[in-house]
C-alpha cells in the first residue's frame, strides 16, 4: 500500500518538489504565527494599560509606580514584559527600562507610545492627559484593526478553501471522468501541467490571502504545504474518478 | 496611496499629544524626525537639517509642502507653517485634521473590504475555467482524430502548447486579480 502510494507520488513531480519545501515551510510559519499572536496580544493590551496608568497618575502616583502597578495587575505577555523591564530599571534608569520594554515588545505601537512618553517626560509634561489621550487613540486603532481582520479573514479563508481544496477536487474529478488513464490518451504531460497548475493557483491564493491580512511572510512560509495538499488532492481525486467510471 | 499617508494619522496624534502636553513645535518636529513615522520622519529630518543649517523653519516647511504629493501631509505642513507665521490655535487645528484623517482612514478600510468582496468569485472563475476548458483542448486532437477531413484539428503538440500557455495565463490572471489586495491596502 505504502509502496503503491510512493509510486503514485512518483508520477507527480510537483508534489515531489513541494514535499521537502512544505516541511521546511511549516517550520518557518509556526514561529511567525506565534510572533503575530504575541504582538497582537501586546497591541490589544496597550489601550487598557494606558488608561490604567492615566488613572494611577490621576490618583497622585508617580509614573514608575503606575507602570509597576500595571505590570503587577496583568498576567499577559505585555504585563510580563513590563515587569521584567521594571526589574531591570532597578539597575539602570526608568527611561532605559521603557526603551528595553519597547524593543522587546517588537511592536510598532508600543515603540511609538514609549517614544511619546519619553518626549513628554523630557519636557516634564502632564502625563495623565497624555496617557489618557493615547489610550483612546489606540483603542480606536485596535477596534479598526479588529474590524478589518474579522471582515478580511472570512474572505481570505474562503479563497484558500475554494482554491486549495475545492478546485483540485472538482477539476480532478472532471478530468478523471472525461480523460481517465483507461482511455489511453497520451496525457502525461498535460496531467503534470495540471498538477503544477493546482499547486501554483493555490500558492497565488495563499499569497493574496496573506497580503489581505497583512501577514504575507507567515502565509508565504505555509504556501508550500497548501500547494502540496492541493496537488495531491487533484491527483487523488483524478485517480479515484478515473477508476470509478 | 502616498507613503506619507500611511503614518499621517499617527504623526498627527503625536503632534496633538506632545503639543497638548506643552512641548514646543520644534521639539515635536525633532521627536517625529527621530523615527517611527516612516516617510514623515524622513521628511521631518530634512526639515530639521535645514533649520540646523540656519534656514528659517517656515521656508523649510514651504519646501517640504512642494516636495510631497500627499494632500493630507500637505495640509499638515501648511497648518504648521501658518502657526509659525500667524500664531494660530495649532492644537485644535491639528485635532480637527486628525479627526478628518481618522474618518478618511475608516472609509478607506471599508472601501478596501468592499473591493475584496468579489475577489474569491473572480479567482474561482479563472481558476476553474482554465483547468476545465484547457484539458479539453489537449484531448481535442485525439477526440476529433476521425474528423480531421471535416474540421481543422490542431496537432497534439500545438494543443499541448496552447493548454500549457492557457494554464500559465490563468495563474498570471489570478495574480493580477489579487494585486488589488496590495495596491488598495489602506495601510493600517
Amino acid at each position: 500500500m505504502l509502496w503503491q502510494l510512493m509510486e503514485r507520488l512518483n508520477d507527480n513531480p510537483t508534489a515531489m518538489f513541494l514535499l521537502p519545501l512544505a516541511i521546511i515551510g511549516i517550520g518557518g510559519a509556526i514561529p511567525l504565527a506565534l510572533e503575530s499572536r504575541r504582538r497582537s496580544s501586546i497591541d490589544g493590551a496597550l489601550p487598557e494599560m494606558m488608561e490604567l496608568i492615566s488613572a494611577e497618575l490621576g490618583a497622585g502616583l508617580g509614573l514608575e509606580q503606575a507602570f509597576a502597578d500595571v505590570a503587577k495587575s496583568r498576567n499577559d505577555v505585555a504585563g510580563t514584559l513590563l515587569d521584567q523591564a521594571l526589574v531591570r530599571a532597578q539597575a539602570t534608569s526608568f527611561t532605559a527600562a521603557l526603551a528595553k520594554f519597547a524593543l522587546e515588545s517588537r511592536s510598532a505601537l508600543v515603540q511609538r507610545v514609549v517614544n511619546l512618553l519619553d518626549a513628554a517626560l523630557e519636557q516634564q509634561a502632564p502625563l495623565q492627559e497624555v496617557t489618557y489621550r493615547m489610550s483612546i487613540e489606540y483603542e480606536k486603532l485596535n477596534s479598526l484593526m479588529r474590524l478589518k481582520e474579522e471582515k478580511v479573514f472570512g474572505q481570505a479563508f474562503t479563497m484558500i478553501v475554494l482554491m486549495g481544496l475545492m478546485l483540485p477536487c472538482i477539476t480532478g474529478f472532471i478530468v478523471g471522468i472525461f480523460a481517465p488513464p483507461s482511455t489511453g490518451y497520451p496525457l502525461a504531460s498535460t496531467l503534470e501541467a495540471l498538477y503544477l497548475f493546482s499547486a501554483a493557483a493555490t500558492g497565488v491564493t495563499v499569497a493574496i490571502s496573506g497580503r489581505m491580512l497583512g501577514r504575507t511572510g507567515q502565509y508565504l512560509w505555509s504556501a508550500p504545504a497548501w500547494m502540496l495538499m492541493s496537488t495531491l488532492l487533484f491527483q487523488g481525486v483524478y485517480i479515484m474518478a478515473g477508476n470509478m467510471f | 496611496m502616498e507613503a506619507e499617508e500611511r503614518d499621517l494619522l499617527a504623526a498627527l496624534r503625536a503632534f496633538d499629544v506632545l503639543l497638548g502636553a506643552g512641548v514646543g513645535l520644534e521639539s515635536v518636529l525633532i521627536n517625529i524626525a527621530r523615527g517611527g513615522y516612516g516617510a514623515i520622519s524622513k521628511d521631518m529630518e530634512k526639515i530639521m537639517d535645514g533649520v540646523r543649517a540656519g534656514r528659517r523653519i517656515e521656508d523649510e516647511l514651504t519646501k517640504a509642502t512642494s516636495r510631497t504629493k500627499s494632500t493630507g501631509y500637505k495640509r499638515l505642513l501648511t497648518t504648521l507653517k501658518t502657526n509659525v507665521t500667524s500664531n494660530t490655535d495649532l492644537i485644535s487645528d491639528l485635532r480637527r485634521q486628525a479627526d478628518r484623517e481618522e474618518e478618511e482612514r475608516t472609509d478607506r478600510i471599508m472601501k478596501y473590504i468592499e473591493a475584496l468582496e468579489g475577489m474569491p468569485t473572480a479567482l474561482l472563475t479563472v481558476g476553474m475555467l482554465g483547468p476545465i476548458v484547457l484539458p479539453l483542448m489537449a484531448v481535442a486532437p485525439y477526440l476529433f482524430a476521425g474528423a480531421s477531413g471535416l474540421i481543422d484539428v490542431p496537432g497534439p503538440g500545438v494543443a499541448r502548447m496552447a493548454t500549457f500557455g492557457g494554464l500559465a495565463f490563468c495563474v498570471f490572471a489570478m495574480g493580477m486579480i489579487g494585486l488589488k489586495a496590495h495596491t488598495r491596502d489602506p495601510g493600517v
